[in-house]
């Protein structure tokens, strides 16, 4: 029976649509595909590349090199008038209108279709690009609904332009349309593209949470454990794992994906926990699964797979002469050296494996040490897969466990060391603030997707809530599917 | 501009028709000005209209030749049509009724039409007696696509203020937003029965009453039906309705023959999925059986305008038709019953209506907005 049911969006079975497109579909509109849509404005309004394309600076589209001195001179004006940049006018267009992203994502294929067709007079009009723009999306925007704003409602959301311009504007680009503004699924899959996540990596995100599950079940099987004793076992590991890194980051440019990292945390405090847990990687492995499977996995390699799995194996080895909290498997992509106190020189080269060693030695601050964790999101990854909510579902008591440690251990800080202490006062709203953080850093951030940063904590007494934002997030984004980015 | 203004035709809520005809070919053409409103901009009504009806190209849809689109006014040249099946049936039937034979022939020329915008993704959702034109040959063209939507790409937002109340199906009426094709058919259903008696066959004041309206003929839906219709579509609240019995359709269309009640019957179905397609539709015995359609009936009356003469299916598949039809009352018994590979292959022969080609009167400049 709900098989019959149709998609309010399309009048058709769900079944008839591409997965991946009705994924994107459910997704907010995103700073990514806010800069991609100028960009591609840009293009649309001036195709030969004739203004350089600077994506991200917060300036007007840059004059047209071949125009005349009187072209130029009117978009000095407007520059003096204060039209703000493409991005900045389109994303107060979305947040004041409240667009929908089929809707905005639409008005992709329309630009697309009037970028041969745009007639001389209208390309170097004035504000050619923020008109051209906000008509097409009014264009998209009557043609997908049967309820929207009139032209005057978009002139006042930014009031840049007067409803006269507008539809003015309208009238020319329909013209210029032939009202040619019907589109199949293909097309819309064509040009939507760079924001869905194509099946095959979804295959290898299925791939690799039953690898996960498998990983799990081993770990489960090998108690009590005991931990890495061989170096060299573990950085021909982590070399391998590098090599994934790479191609990871590989991937990374060719889709939208933002990153970020924070500080895992490791300290000698929490044993009577840490006997719980049976080893250090398998058990952070499938946090890492249960946490972050629906963010990164999908952008795992198929080597890269295999990959882990071989890290996985190799970290069977639990620790029993130091306590250690469990680091993620993922820390181990990229392993950065944070504080120069905690670390060797051997560590020099960017990688740093747990070195109990070190960690019992070192006073409190100093055996927090600081790994770097390179986190690679994809933006449209962070609803929840069957897939990964399956693997996700099967660790509820594990995350509640991790939780439970996680708290242990900030106790111990704040017996061990009077420098957590200030962090402590801010417990709860750290992890609210960690929660919400996910939502707040897409809206605010104007990174490009191809950019994959490393964020360094600003001072050691981070790390503490830097693990409690760890556990907050993954906890969060179980929950709450529409995050959509963490800070591990 | 290149038509010159004759006299109006009507004005509906938006937009004003007038007769024109063209400076270079003389040619006879309908102009409907669209007032721009300041505050809107183009209307989205228009936009969709134009967008669709270019590329609905089909003898039973209204042709759009052409879109004048200035800073005040926007105008859309048609092809000209005398007048709507209203008028038609005010000015030709029998106190509105029309003869058998004339209802035979726009019933299928309207689901001809209808089926041609569903193949293309095209939902009408206004199809009503005054949207339908006739023209002097008796062509039956579906009209006035200000609410019409292509549906089929997960894109859209629908709403459930469509089609006009007494045209509205109970699915629509009960608040889906995920109806479909079935709701046009519906409509072809309240207008197929309107041909034959003279009057629109369920007159509601408002939704609520028009559901009355709709269960005191084809009886209440038991709870099944109302589950699955609030299963399939979510957005439904059921709410308690007074049982009614269905009457017969004979009863309330005694001048209809057994298989327009048949068909009428599997048009006029409470549950969308229930409803026959308008392709299926095409290829039931009330036009495809060789039987006289006018058995049963009074002699129909000579008109003035009379519909072409359809054979309704070639010979052949007449004498396919025959053979399948032996035991009609089982096969069309119940929809879900009916054997989908026997219409597929039906409608595989198409049955072509003797019509004069389409191509004499076909706009010779192509698709030119505002130029």
């Amino acid at each position: 029976m709900s098989s019959s049911r149709l998609l309010c969006a399309s009048l058709l079975p769900r079944s008839k649509h591409d997965p991946d497109l009705l994924q994107l579909l459910r997704q907010k509109i995103t700073p990514e595909m806010v800069s991609y849509m100028a960009q591609k404005t840009r293009s649309t309004v001036w195709p030969d590349g004739e203004v350089s394309e600077r994506a991200g600076i917060p300036t007007p589209p840059q004059t047209p090199f071949k125009t005349s001195f009187t072209a130029r001179s009117k978009l000095d004006t407007l520059n003096c008038l204060g039209l703000p940049s493409l991005e900045t006018f389109i994303s107060m267009q979305v947040n004041a209108s409240n667009v929908h992203i089929t809707t905005f994502l639409a008005t992709l294929i329309y630009l697309e279709r009037l970028r041969p067709r745009l007639p001389e007079d209208v390309r170097y009009s004035q504000n050619a690009c923020h008109r051209i723009f906000l008509a097409t999306l009014i264009i998209a925007a009557k043609y997908l609904n049967d309820s929207c704003p009139k032209n005057i409602h978009w002139a006042k959301y930014t009031g840049y332009f007067g409803v006269f311009e507008i539809t003015k504007t309208e009238i020319e680009l329909l013209a210029v349309l032939d009202y040619d503004l019907r589109f199949d699924e293909a097309e819309t899959c064509y040009y939507f593209a760079p924001f869905m996540r194509t099946r095959a990596q979804e295959k290898r995100a299925a791939a690799v949470s039953v690898v996960a599950k498998a990983g799990l079940a081993r770990a489960q099987a090998q108690m009590p454990p005991t931990p890495p004793r061989e170096k060299p076992s573990q950085s021909g590991s982590l070399s391998s794992v590098q090599g994934l890194v790479k191609r990871l980051s590989s991937v990374c440019l060719s889709s939208a994906t933002t990153a970020c990292a924070s500080p895992a945390q490791r300290h000698p405090s929490a044993s009577s926990s840490i006997q719980s847990t049976p080893s250090f990687t398998s058990d952070s492995s499938d946090m890492s699964s249960a946490a972050d499977s629906d963010s990164e996995w999908p952008l795992l390699s198929d080597s890269a797979v295999d990959g882990r799995v071989h890290a996985i194996e190799r970290h069977q080895i639990p620790p029993t002469n130091f306590h250690l909290k469990p680091v993620p498997a993922h820390a181990y992509r990229r392993l950065r050296k944070n504080s120069t106190t905690a670390s060797s020189p051997s560590d020099a080269e960017g990688v740093e494996c747990p070195r109990p060693a070190n960690l019992t030695n070192s006073t409190p601050s100093s055996t927090l040490s600081a790994l770097t964790i390179r986190l690679v999101n994809a933006p449209e990854d962070t609803t929840l897969d069957p897939e990964s909510s399956g693997a996700v579902s099967g660790l509820p008591s594990r995350s509640v466990s991790w939780g439970s440690l996680l708290k242990n251990d900030t106790k111990g800080l704040t017996r061990t060391g009077t420098i957590h202490s200030r962090k402590e006062g801010g417990f709860l709203s750290r992890m609210w603030g960690a929660a919400t953080r996910g939502i707040n850093d897409r809206t605010d951030k104007q990174d490009l997707p191809s950019r994959v940063d490393i964020f360094e904590p600003e001072a050691q007494e981070d790390y503490g809530a830097g693990a409690i934002r760890h556990v907050t997030h993954s906890r969060s984004t179980i929950i709450r599917a529409q995050s959509q980015e963490y800070l591990v | 501009m290149n038509y010159v203004q004759l006299e109006k035709l009507g004005e509906g809520t938006y937009a004003t028709v007038y007769k024109g005809r063209s400076r270079t070919t003389n040619e006879i053409v309908a102009l409907k000005e669209i007032h721009l409103d300041a505050e809107e901009g183009t209307p989205s009504t228009a936009i969709r209209e134009i967008s669709l009806m270019k590329e609905l190209k089909h003898v039973n849809i209204v042709r759009l030749y052409d879109v004048i689109h200035t800073e005040t006014k926007l105008v859309l040249i048609f092809e000209y049509c005398d007048r709507d099946l209203k008028k038609y049936m005010d000015a030709h039937g029998e106190r509105g009724a029309l003869d058998p034979a004339t209802v035979r022939s726009f019933m299928y020329q309207l689901l001809k039409g209808t089926a041609f915008c569903h193949e293309n993704r095209v939902l009408h959702r206004d199809l009503k007696p005054q949207n339908l034109l006739i023209n002097k040959k008796g062509e039956l063209k579906i009209g006035d696509f200000g609410l019409a939507r292509a549906f089929g790409v997960p894109v859209n937002t629908f709403s459930n203020e469509v089609v006009t109340l007494w045209y509205r199906a109970p699915d629509v009426l009960l608040g889906s937003r995920t109806y479909s094709t079935s709701i046009d058919v519906w409509s072809c259903g309240c207008i197929f029965a309107e041909m034959i008696s003279g009057v629109p066959l369920f007159r509601g004041r408002d939704n609520q009453d028009q559901l009355l309206h709709i269960m005191r003929i084809i009886g209440s839906p038991d709870d099944r039906t109302l589950r699955k219709i609030s299963a399939d579509s979510p957005e439904i609240v059921i709410k308690q309705f007074p049982r009614y019995p269905k009457i017969p359709f004979q009863q309330v269309l005694p001048k209809a023959s057994p298989q327009a009640i048949d068909l009428l019957e599997r048009l006029l179905q409470f549950d969308p999925s229930k409803r026959i397609t308008a392709a299926e539709a095409l290829t039931h015995p009330y036009f495809t059986s060789s039987v006289n359609p006018n058995a049963g009936y009074s002699v129909p009356t000579p008109t003035s305008m009379p519909p072409p003469a359809y054979n309704y299916g070639a010979q052949q598949q007449q004498q396919q038709q025959q053979q399948q039809i032996q035991q009609p009352t089982n096969s069309y018994q119940n929809p879900m019953h009916m054997q989908p590979a026997m219409y597929q292959q039906m409608g595989q022969v198409q049955p072509q209506p003797n019509m004069p080609p389409a191509g004499n009167y076909q706009y010779q400049a192509g698709f030119h907005a505002g130029r």
